[in-house]
C-alpha cells in the first residue's frame, strides 16, 4: 500500500519551514540562497505528491518548471553575490542595508 | 505498510540534513548536507511514481545547481562568513530570531493541524470513466449519440469520436434518430466505446471496454471486435511474407459474432493481415493489405458490413487508431503533456534561461573588461621605438648623429 499523500506533504511542509528559517535567520547570502533552495525542493516534493493523488501529471510538469527556473534564479544571485563581494569584500547582509551607488 | 518504513527513513534523513545545514558553521558543509535532502527527495519522487523528476531532480539539483554553489563558495573563500563578528545590525534586531521561529511555527501549525486531525484527510478524485463513439453504421451517414438525454458525440461514417468524460454510474445511451435505448454502467476509471453498427436506419449501440494503457516498446495492442450481428465466427489471421509459402497464422481465432477479442500485442511494421472466415481460412471476407502497425497505439478493428455500389452488403473492416495512454509518469508521458499543453510556457522559460544567461554575463563581467581597457592603454603609451626593440630583439633606434670628439679631431 503506498504512503498517503498527507505524509508527503507534511514532509514537504517540515522541509519548508525548516528553508524559511534559513531565510529569516541566516546572515549569509550563499546560505540564504541555500535556503530558498530547500523550501523550493519542498514544494516540488508537495507538487509530485499531489500530480500522484489526482493521477494527473500536471503537478510533474509544475515541478519541472520550478527547477529550470530556480537554476536560473541561482545562476543571476549567485552573480550577484560575486559582483557584491568584490565591491564590498563582504557577503553579509546586514552590511548590504545602505542603498548606496 | 510495505512502503512507509522506507519513507519514513528517507523523511527523517532528509529533515535531519536540512537541520544540520541550518546550524552548521562551515558554508560548505552546509552546501553538502542539502546535497543530501535533495537527493532524499529525489528518492521520494521515484516513491511517487515519478522516475523522469528524480532524475531531473539528482542531474539538475543535486548536481548542476549545488556544483555552482560550492564553486561560489569556494571562489569568495567565504566559509565562514556567517560566524565572523555579530555586528550591530544583530544587536538592534535582537528579537527577530525568536518572532521568526514563532511565524514559521504557527505556519507548520496552521497547515499541520487541518492535514492530521481533519476528517478523512485530502478528498480523492473520482476517476472519470471516459467515453467515445464509433460510427460503423452502413446506411447512416452520421450519427448523433445521446447520453441522458444531452448530445456527446456527433460522428462521420467511419470514424470515432474522441474520449468525452462522464460521471461513473448508470447512463442511457441512445441515438438522436430515435430507435432504442440502452442503459449502461460505467465503472470509475473505465475507458469504453460506443459502436454504431448494423445496417438499415436504426442501427444499434453496443458498449465496449477498452484497454489503453502503455503498450511495450515498438508494439501497438490490436482489438478484433466482431460488430456484424449477422457474420459467422471469424479469425483474424496474418499472411506472413509473400516470399514464404505456408507461413501464414492465426493471430485471433474463432471469434463470435458480437464478441471482441482478448488483446493480441503485435509489433510494428507493415504487415499483411486479413479477416477470415473462422470455417475456412481461404474464405477472406476481408484483406488489410500492408497494414501499419505503428508503436504505442491501441487498434481496434471492427468487422462491419459495408454498402457498396450495386446496393448490396459485403463485409468490412474498420480499423481505428488510438495512441495508447503513457505510464503516468514517464519520459514519455511528460513529454507529450510538455509539447502540448505546455508548450507555451515552456518556451517562455526557455526565454527566461537565455534572459539569465545573458544577465549573469552583464554582471560579472564589467569589471574586468574595466581593467583590459587600462591595460591597452598602457602599453600603448610606450614609445614606440620600445615595442620595436623588444620585438626585433636588438635595438632598432640609430644612435642620433654626434660631432666628432676632440681626439678624433686632433689626428
Amino acid at each position: 500500500m503506498p504512503v498517503q499523500t498527507e505524509a508527503y506533504v507534511m514532509l514537504s511542509m517540515v522541509l519548508f519551514v525548516l528553508g524559511a528559517l534559513g531565510v529569516l535567520l541566516k546572515r549569509n547570502a550563499i546560505l540564504l540562497f541555500m535556503s530558498v533552495e530547500l523550501m523550493l525542493n519542498a514544494t516540488n516534493l508537495a507538487l509530485a505528491a499531489f500530480a500522484r493523488h489526482w493521477g494527473q501529471v500536471d503537478g510533474h510538469l509544475f515541478a519541472f518548471f520550478v527547477i529550470t527556473v530556480a537554476a536560473a534564479e541561482v545562476a543571476v544571485g549567485l552573480a550577484l553575490i560575486v559582483a557584491i563581494f568584490r565591491t564590498k569584500r563582504s557577503i553579509n547582509i546586514d552590511e548590504l542595508h545602505q542603498m548606496e551607488g | 505498510m510495505v512502503e512507509f518504513w522506507p519513507f519514513a527513513i528517507v523523511g527523517a534523513i532528509a529533515v535531519a540534513a536540512a537541520v544540520l545545514m541550518l546550524l552548521s558553521e562551515n558554508a560548505v558543509h552546509s552546501a553538502l548536507f542539502l546535497i543530501v535532502v535533495m537527493a532524499c527527495i529525489a528518492f521520494l519522487f521515484l516513491m511517487l511514481n515519478a522516475p523522469f523528476l528524480a532524475m531531473v531532480q539528482l542531474a539538475v539539483y543535486a548536481g548542476a545547481i549545488m556544483v555552482l554553489f560550492l564553486f561560489v563558495i569556494m571562489l569568495l573563500g567565504a566559509e565562514r562568513v556567517a560566524s565572523a563578528d555579530p555586528g550591530e545590525g544583530k544587536q538592534r534586531f535582537r528579537w527577530f530570531t525568536p518572532a521568526a521561529v514563532v511565524v514559521t511555527v504557527l505556519l507548520l501549525f496552521s497547515v499541520g493541524t487541518p492535514l492530521l486531525l481533519g476528517e478523512g484527510g485530502i478528498p480523492t478524485p473520482p476517476a472519470q470513466p471516459q467515453v467515445r463513439v464509433i460510427n460503423a453504421a452502413s446506411d447512416v451517414e452520421a450519427v448523433s449519440v445521446l447520453a441522458d438525454g444531452e448530445v456527446i458525440a456527433d460522428v462521420p461514417q467511419g470514424e470515432a469520436s474522441p474520449f468525452v468524460t462522464l460521471p461513473a454510474g448508470e447512463h442511457t445511451i441512445s441515438l438522436a434518430s430515435g430507435g432504442e435505448a440502452t442503459t449502461v454502467t460505467l465503472e470509475p476509471g473505465s475507458v469504453q466505446s460506443i459502436v454504431v453498427a448494423g445496417a438499415g436506419n436504426q442501427p444499434t449501440l453496443s458498449l465496449l471496454a477498452q484497454d489503453m494503457s502503455e503498450v511495450p516498446d515498438r508494439t501497438s495492442r490490436v482489438v478484433l471486435y466482431n460488430a456484424d450481428p449477422e457474420a459467422n465466427p471469424i479469425s483474424l489471421v496474418d499472411f506472413g511474407s509473400p516470399l514464404v509459402e505456408d507461413d501464414t497464422r492465426v493471430l485471433i481465432a474463432d471469434l463470435a459474432a458480437g464478441e471482441a477479442s482478448e488483446p493480441i500485442i503485435a509489433s510494428e511494421g507493415t504487415t499483411d493481415w486479413a479477416v477470415v472466415d473462422a470455417a475456412d481460412n481461404e474464405n477472406v471476407l476481408y484483406d488489410l493489405p500492408e497494414y501499419q502497425v505503428e508503436r504505442g497505439n491501441s487498434d481496434l478493428l471492427i468487422l462491419t458490413r459495408q454498402r457498396i455500389f450495386d446496393g448490396s452488403l459485403r463485409p468490412f473492416v474498420l480499423p481505428v487508431v488510438t495512441l495508447a495512454n503513457p505510464t503516468f509518469g514517464s519520459p514519455r508521458a511528460i513529454g507529450y503533456e510538455l509539447f502540448t499543453t505546455y508548450l507555451l510556457p515552456f518556451q517562455m522559460v526557455a526565454v527566461l534561461l537565455l534572459a539569465a544567461m545573458v544577465g549573469v554575463i552583464v554582471l560579472t563581467h564589467r569589471e574586468t573588461d574595466k581593467s583590459r581597457r587600462r591595460m591597452g592603454r598602457r602599453r600603448v603609451s610606450r614609445p614606440l621605438a620600445n615595442v620595436i626593440a623588444a620585438q626585433v630583439g636588438t635595438e632598432s633606434v640609430e644612435p642620433p648623429a654626434q660631432l666628432p670628439d676632440a681626439e678624433t679631431v686632433g689626428k
